[in-house]
């Protein structure tokens, strides 16, 4: 039987799609209350060259994507990974989500990202809302790449991160430790921060 | 569910004891707080009226043993408490328990509870207080508790180990200084009720004025919490503070400082000095820290309020050294992106504000001033504005009852006595409110000193003025010298000095202090601090005794002992009307005239003493009085003497003007409806009767502040003035007034010494005050060039730290008001304009040519002369001698784009002055000033058409002028017709053109000199001068390029090489996508042939021609122009098929031509290719048939030639595909031999491969084509030897004419022939031709000869050449 967890956790990367999609698969496997977002103002896949990335909005369901490569190049974006990407992701939910647009999603108590850009971001955001409840959230950032290998190593380290806060009476008096104990464990330091909501 | 339906009541509470109860028994905890949960929501969602039963039990749970459950009783608590006010009392003492739980988990609960139940009780009360004017009881009860659980969240805060708790009440703290200071984000009015969101709050709502609440203490408290989060970052505690705690005082302190901008110069030096302490932190959380600090520090780098500015450099810096220089630069691209977008805004804004000020010159406040300088940081009351509007009146008379209530001397008796009711202008509300307080003695001291840093500069100054008229004219002697030279804040100052217990201090303003001249006064009652005149910092300066006619009307209600120089002086002020609209406000005080009497005693001892009386409400009068020593500045002999020019005499003789404060006045409904001035009787007795007659009912006066003319003082507020009896002793001190001069010195001294204090870094609250006193004080002495002269030096000596832009700009708003009111108009309409030039002329002079000052004089100015206008041309517009600098040419179009923009009066004038420019000689003046008409003002609908009609004029100019006799008269019909009706009449063009001229030049001499000198050689340096900005419209509007095409083919040779040079660049702008330039080039005016070639050359040369724009070109080459040159440009584009027709009219084109035309069809298009590869050019120009195509076989040779030049392109490769292909046809083209003599000519490795040619075509009977034969001889001689053996498979007739015809080639192709190889292959008849062997048949080869040309001869040669080779 799974332990029901405390916590709420979000998962965010820039598209909501790779990164973020792999932890949020990846801890939703292991009961996890998550979710997922992506903070950028839309949705970027890669194309056919650098210059004619395929751009979506947040909320085009990922099956509608993926209808949309298969479409264009079934081939090519077999090849690059794309495809099955998508078919993960339409598995775990139906679309892309924007963070700055998920207020009705309610409050979150850990905020996962993958790349300091991303952090910084939801930090900005969380300040920009006003603090209306007094809530803490904690922000916690570990960079890796967005490429399939990077969100498979993010989402690990994700879930063990938040493994690591669910077995702390509360992170808001050990997250100097979990820091500590994560950087021994997997030699990668993760930057965090405190917003409210 | 139905029982519970009509159970009702009893059924929820049933459910919810019963529910109580199992939850007491549950040991689950899960189920324990399910339980507790469903309790919640019956209480809150069904059945409310159970909450007061209920929620002692729910309470009894913070007890229970789990922390959880303990959280979970604060979050219901929370619940109720948010949405049932009424239960706060009973919630706090039990949040104040679970505040001290062991479990941090529960306090940081509690806390965050507390914090939420506290904003949400502040905020009720607040509105309720607005809204309603009083609290109720049961929310007053909870504010109460609400206050108490507000002091408990900040002392466990304090003290408390655990690092979440702490951050929590850090971030408390946060909320607390958000709540408790004035959000300049937010609008400083409350809303209506309805419109009141319930969670938005701004603490400027509350400052008029609340029954509870009390904003200066609030905002002491807000400095307090604010100082504690500063002390947390000190380096040795910060150091210490663990990661989370660290993180959200970092935050929490920078997000304060982005929304308060009062207290960013606070925050930022403490934070940037973590940068470095920051190094110091040990342990995990270094990392985070530090990158939390770098964001805060860009988030204060990207702040664009006016104060950053000073800290950008800090910042970065700071940065820099935490490796984050990138995040700084980016920043601050960023803010710069975000300001230069503000001040374009604020222009704007400003222009709205300006006109408005116009009619308020008095009251002139800039934007920034509102925002930028809040005089002090957390003084919530010091962003209090006066505003013309109901609530300002509010705000008046509830500060003082606030003020009351704070001194203790509760609300029900009125012991200030104001009257909000009557008709005041807010200078004589405000005047009377200061006497008013004066009057409550020492009780009142701090709430005048409150009152008056809470005053805005304007008002302060306005107050000071027009109390100075009530000063002795002599100043009295101060003792103290000590107090003067420590103070270095007026402000301080003048407020300190109210304080009745405090030593005696000077404002910094006094002249001098003497030190001889200690007089104590005997009656404590006269103490000097008390006078609030003593704030006066201009006192001294009174005796030309400003003339207000608000005084003035007063004066004459004054007992004899009024100065009669007060009244009759020629210096008047700007004056300030108060249009009253009465309001009803059931808060409004009751009706109280207070009425300030001043007298002043005997000189010698220096002393005035002051009395006031106040008349309280109804029938009973009560009489305070008291009298103050009055302490005013004493000049030192030194200045007297030479500055000054007062004698030691005059210190003993000086004016006296007496005259009572404006006090509350006779209540009139509409201000129109006083018919004229009353005379005194009638206002006094007006005065009496509106006491009892208005009372009952209050009135709030909408203030709306006018600039008047004299002869509007009748609708002024009435000022009823009750003099009273003197306090002082016997009035019978002789008064000599100064004379001019000496009040002019006296004037200047005061001046200097202001200016000398301006100079050092103070509050922005004090230097506004300057702001507001410098250009009063000028005024009073307008006829002293000196003065002006100083200021405009101080002004110009250090422009942006002397604040000269607001100084310029209160000096000119306050001129501006002397302009208009009568007296002084000529002396400072005159003093304006040089005023205002002069300073412009400093900037220009001083500050670096990008600065803005310079735009922004003139667009904040209250009205710009002539003579300002004048001058800035002559800079826009530098006349041949001076220096030009691009950059200061720069700077004053700057000034008159803004003008334009914000001025629209002065847009015509403006607009000119841009124009002249844009046709100026210098280059660079001219592309500036293009730039500007072309870009800023051409889109600008109200300009458009003018620029355009300039343009257009200045381009027929300039093309009219070697045309004057016959070119122009068809141009005139042309020109622009519908905008010039003038033009319409053109029977001479001359005529016309000097009409336009004269209309459109608006006196550009130099343009009309020349046009009237006749036909005048013009450069094309002349030609581009007229037309660039021509050229540069048609980028914006493409359509008035056809003017230009219309009037090519008569424009003299300087005019279109103008064109063809601006060509380029203009068709680059405009892109082949506008549908005008396509509208153009397919119908495009007679004789502009070359302009079309060189703009479709243009177009194509980028891009592939559009499918609209081939479409177009094979139309116009079918219909119009015949020139096979308009189809190069789309020749690449065009298909094989398409080519290949008109290829013939290609070659016909010059030589040059065709070489274009055939890179443009050998480089072909990207997607389809050449048109033509180049096998099939040399092709197609073989298949050329002269006299079919008409074109003459030279042209046809050139072509072939220019091809071969190519040898890139036609390679050999390509020319043996091509001799392959040639050969073959039938009949062989005419130039095949020319060509492959040149093939084997230009590539001679093709020699072999030619042979193989030449054997074919001797196989094909070459000589029988005689154009041909010539040419494979001399190919057959050129190539030889190579060619021996194909001249020897020549039957022997052909070979002996072809030995006749070249016999050089006999002797080596005999040679040749009579190798033994070769010889034994060869045919007798040959040989015999060769001479190498003799034969006596031999035939005659001359009837061989004969033979050839003949078809006749045929049969004979087959013959034998048969018999050779048998």
């Amino acid at each position: 039987m799974q332990v029901k967890m405390k916590l709420r956790y979000a998962m965010v990367c820039s598209s909501n799609q790779n990164r973020s999609m792999e932890a949020h698969a990846l801890l939703l496997k292991r009961g996890f209350n998550v979710n997922s977002y992506g903070t950028g103002a839309h949705v970027k896949l890669p194309g056919p060259s650098i210059k004619e990335p395929n751009i979506y909005k947040f909320g085009t369901p990922y099956r509608a994507m993926y209808e949309d490569l298969k479409r264009k190049d079934p081939e090519l974006y077999k090849r690059n990974g794309l495809l099955q990407m998508l078919k993960r992701n339409l598995a775990v939910k139906e679309a892309p989500h924007r963070w700055q647009e998920n207020a009705a999603d309610g409050i979150f108590d850990v905020v996962f990202t993958f790349e300091a850009r991303v952090f910084d971001i939801v930090m900005e955001d969380l300040q920009d809302r006003g603090h209306n409840f007094m809530k803490s959230v904690l922000v916690v950032n570990v960079d890796v790449k967005d490429n399939h290998e990077g969100a498979a190593l993010g989402a690990r380290l994700a879930l063990e991160f938040c493994r690591l806060v669910e077995s702390v009476e509360s992170w808001e008096d050990e997250i100097d430790s979990i820091v500590q104990k994560f950087e021994k464990q997997h030699n990668r330091r993760p930057i965090y921060s405190i917003g409210f909501y | 569910m139905v029982g519970v339906m009509s159970g009702g009541r009893g059924a929820f509470r049933e459910q919810v004891m019963s529910l109580l109860h199992d939850a007491k028994l549950q040991e689950d905890t899960a189920a324990k707080m399910d339980m507790m949960g469903r309790v919640k929501d019956i209480l809150l969602s069904r059945d409310s009226s159970l909450l007061a039963e209920f929620v002692p039990h729910i309470l009894e749970f913070h007890y229970d043993a789990v922390s959880e459950v303990r959280s979970t009783v604060a979050e219901i608590m929370e619940e109720i408490a948010l949405k049932y006010q009424d239960s706060v009392p009973l919630v706090v003492p039990v949040l104040e328990t679970l505040m001290q739980d062991n479990i941090p988990a529960v306090v940081r609960c509690a806390v965050r509870v507390g914090s939420n139940i506290f904003c949400n009780i502040f905020r009720q009360v607040a509105m309720q207080g607005i809204f309603v004017g009083h609290v109720e009881k049961s929310l007053e009860r909870s504010w109460s508790c609400a206050t108490k659980l507000k002091d408990s969240i900040c002392s466990i805060g304090k003290e408390h180990v655990n690092g979440g708790v702490r951050f929590m009440t850090f971030k408390f703290l946060e909320t607390m200084i958000f709540l408790f200071t004035p959000d300049p984000n937010l609008p400083a009015e409350s809303p209506l009720q309805q419109n009141w969101d319930g969670r938005t709050f701004n603490i400027s709502w509350i400052m008029q004025g609340h029954p509870i609440l009390d904003t200066e203490s609030l905002g002491q408290e807000a400095d307090r919490y604010l100082t504690y989060l500063l002390e947390q970052v000190s380096d040795e505690t910060f150091v210490r503070l663990s990661g989370p705690v660290a993180i959200v005082l970092v935050t929490s302190l920078s997000t304060i400082a982005k929304q308060r901008p009062d207290i960013y110069r606070r925050i930022t030096p403490a934070l940037t000095r973590l940068g470095s302490v920051c190094e110091e932190i040990k342990g995990p959380q270094r990392a985070s820290i530090i990158h939390a600090l770098r964001s805060c520090l860009v988030a204060l780098l990207r702040c664009a309020h006016s104060v950053t500015g000073n800290w950008r450099e800090l910042l970065v810096t700071v940065l820099k050294a935490m490796n984050a220089g990138d995040l700084a630069d980016a920043a601050i691209r960023q803010t710069d992106r975000m300001l230069r977008n503000a001040e374009r805004e604020r222009a704007f804004r400003d222009y709205h504000l300006s006109k408005k000020d116009k009619l308020h010159p008095v009251d002139y406040k800039r934007p920034l001033q509102e925002n930028g300088s809040v005089p002090s940081l957390l003084n919530v009351n010091s962003a209090k504005r006066l505003r013309a509007t109901a609530e300002n009146s509010v705000t008046s008379s509830q500060d003082i009852k606030i003020i009351s209530d704070a001194e203790g001397t509760g609300s029900t008796q009125n012991p200030v006595g104001l009257n909000v009711d009557s008709k005041l202008t807010p200078l004589q509300q405000m005047i009377a409110m200061i006497g008013a307080l004066v009057a409550k003695g020492e009780r009142a001291a701090s709430s005048i000193e409150i009152l008056i840093t809470s005053l805005p500069p304007d008002m302060l100054a306005d107050v000071v003025i027009e109390n100075m008229k009530n000063l002795p004219t002599s100043p009295p002697a101060l003792p103290s010298v000590a107090n003067v030279a420590g103070s270095s804040d007026a402000q301080a100052n003048m407020t300190g000095s109210l304080k009745a217990d405090e030593a005696p201090a000077l404002p910094p303003v006094n002249i001098a202090e003497s030190p001889k001249s200690v007089q104590t006064a005997a009656d404590h009652r006269r103490d000097p601090r008390r006078d609030p005149r003593r704030m006066d910092p201009r006192r001294s300066a009174v005796p030309v005794g400003g003339s207000r006619q608000t005084v003035s009307v007063a004066a004459k209600l004054e007992e004899p002992v009024v100065e009669p120089s007060c009244s009759s002086s020629g210096l008047a002020s700007t004056l300030v009307l108060a249009t009253v609209t009465p309001v009803p406000d059931s808060t409004a005080p009751v009706l109280d005239i207070p009425s300030v009497h001043l007298e002043v005693p005997e000189v010698r001892e220096e002393v005035v003493s002051r009395s006031i009386t106040v008349q309280p409400n109804g029938s009973s009068w009560r009489e305070a009085e008291i009298s103050l020593d009055q302490k005013a500045f004493d000049i030192p002999s030194d200045s007297r003497n030479e500055n000054v020019g007062v004698s030691a005499d005059s210190s003993g003789t000086l004016q006296l003007e007496s005259v009572a404060l404006p006090a509350a006045s006779s209540l009139v409904a509409e201000p129109s409806s006083i018919p004229g001035p009353l005379n005194t009787d009638s206002q006094i007795s007006a005065a009496q009767c509106t006491d009892t007659a208005v009372s009952p009912v209050s009135f709030v006066p909408t203030v709306q502040v006018e600039p008047i003319i004299s002869d509007q003082v009748r609708s002024e507020a009435v000022h009823t003035l009750s003099s009273t009896s003197m306090a002082g002793p016997a009035p019978a001190t002789p008064f000599v007034p100064l004379n001019d001069s000496q009040q002019l010195a006296l004037w200047k001294v005061l001046f200097l010494r202001i200016l000398e204090k301006h100079v050092v870094p103070e509050s922005a609250c004090s230097s506004n005050l300057r702001f507001s006193l410098l250009p009063r004080l000028i005024s009073q002495c307008i006829a002293d060039e000196e003065a002006i002269m100083i200021l405009q030096d101080f002004i110009l000596a250090d422009y942006h730290n002397h604040k000269g832009h607001e100084l310029t700009m209160h000096m000119l708003y306050q001129l501006y008001g002397d302009k208009t009111s009568g007296d002084r108009a000529i002396v400072a309409s005159k003093v304006y304009d040089d005023f205002l030039i002069a300073v412009a002329q400093g900037i220009r002079e001083t500050l670096p040519p990008t600065d803005k000052s310079l735009s922004r004089l003139f667009s904040e100015a209250p009205m710009i002369p002539v003579g300002a206008l004048k001058w800035l041309e002559s800079i826009c517009n530098p006349s041949g001698t001076d220096v030009v600098n691009g950059e200061r040419i720069f700077q004053g179009l700057s000034a008159v784009w803004i003008l334009i923009l914000l001025r629209p009066p002065l847009r015509a004038e403006c607009l000119e002055i841009a124009l002249k420019c844009a046709v100026h000689e210098v280059d660079e003046v001219r592309t500036k000033a293009i730039r500007l008409v072309a870009n800023k003002l051409y889109p600008l609908p109200y300009n458009s058409q003018r620029i355009e009609d300039f343009a257009m004029s200045m381009l027929y100019d300039v093309v009219g002028r070697e045309h004057n006799e016959e070119g122009v008269k068809s141009l005139g019909c042309e020109a622009v017709p519908q905008r010039q009706p003038t033009l319409q009449v053109v029977n001479d063009g001359e005529d016309s053109l000097a009409t336009a001229d004269k209309q459109a030049m608006h006196g550009n001499s130099v343009q009309q000199d020349r046009h009237q000198g006749g036909k005048v050689n013009l450069s094309i340096g002349e030609a581009q001068r007229c037309m660039s900005l021509y050229f540069a419209l048609c980028t914006k509007k493409v359509s008035l390029l056809r003017h230009l095409f219309e009037m090519y083919e008569n424009a003299p040779k300087a005019v279109k090489q103008a064109a063809h040079r601006n060509m380029p660049v203009l068709i680059r702008t405009i892109g082949s996508n506008s549908s005008d330039l396509l509208q153009l080039l397919s119908d495009p005016p007679h004789g502009s042939k070359n302009l079309i070639l060189l703009v479709l050359h243009l177009l194509t040369e980028a891009d592939p021609p559009s499918h609209d724009l081939i479409a177009i070109v094979k139309q116009l080459y079918e219909s119009k122009i015949k020139d096979a040159r308009l189809l190069t440009p789309i020749l690449s584009s065009l298909s094989k098929a398409e080519v290949l027709p008109i290829f013939p009219h290609l070659v016909a084109l010059p030589t040059e031509d065709f070489k274009a035309a055939l890179d443009r069809i050998l480089q072909g298009s990207v997607h389809t290719g050449p048109a033509l590869t180049p096998a099939e050019v040399l092709v197609a120009i073989h298949a050329i048939d002269p006299e079919r195509d008409h074109i003459p076989l030279a042209m046809v040779k050139d072509a072939c030639s220019v091809c071969f030049q190519q040898r890139t392109v036609f390679t050999q490769q390509v020319l043996a595909k091509v001799l392959n292909q040639l050969v073959e046809q039938t009949p062989i083209p005419m130039l095949f031999m020319r060509t492959v003599i040149l093939a084997v000519g230009t590539f001679r490795s093709l020699v072999s491969f030619v042979m193989e040619i030449l054997s074919r075509l001797v196989s094909k009977q070459i000589w029988k084509w005689p154009n041909l034969w010539i040419g494979f001889l001399k190919c057959a001689d050129q190539t030889q030897p190579h060619s021996f053996h194909v001249l020897l498979q020549l039957p022997a007739v052909q070979l002996d004419k072809a030995l006749h015809k070249h016999p050089n080639l006999r002797a080596p192709l005999t040679n040749y022939a009579s190798k033994p190889t070769v010889r034994s292959n060869l045919a007798r008849p040959v040989l015999v031709v060769l001479g190498l062997i003799q034969d006596g048949v031999s035939s005659d080869p001359a009837s061989h000869s004969q033979a050839v040309p003949n078809a006749t001869t045929t049969i004979l040669e087959n013959q034998i050449r048969e018999t050779t080779t048998s």
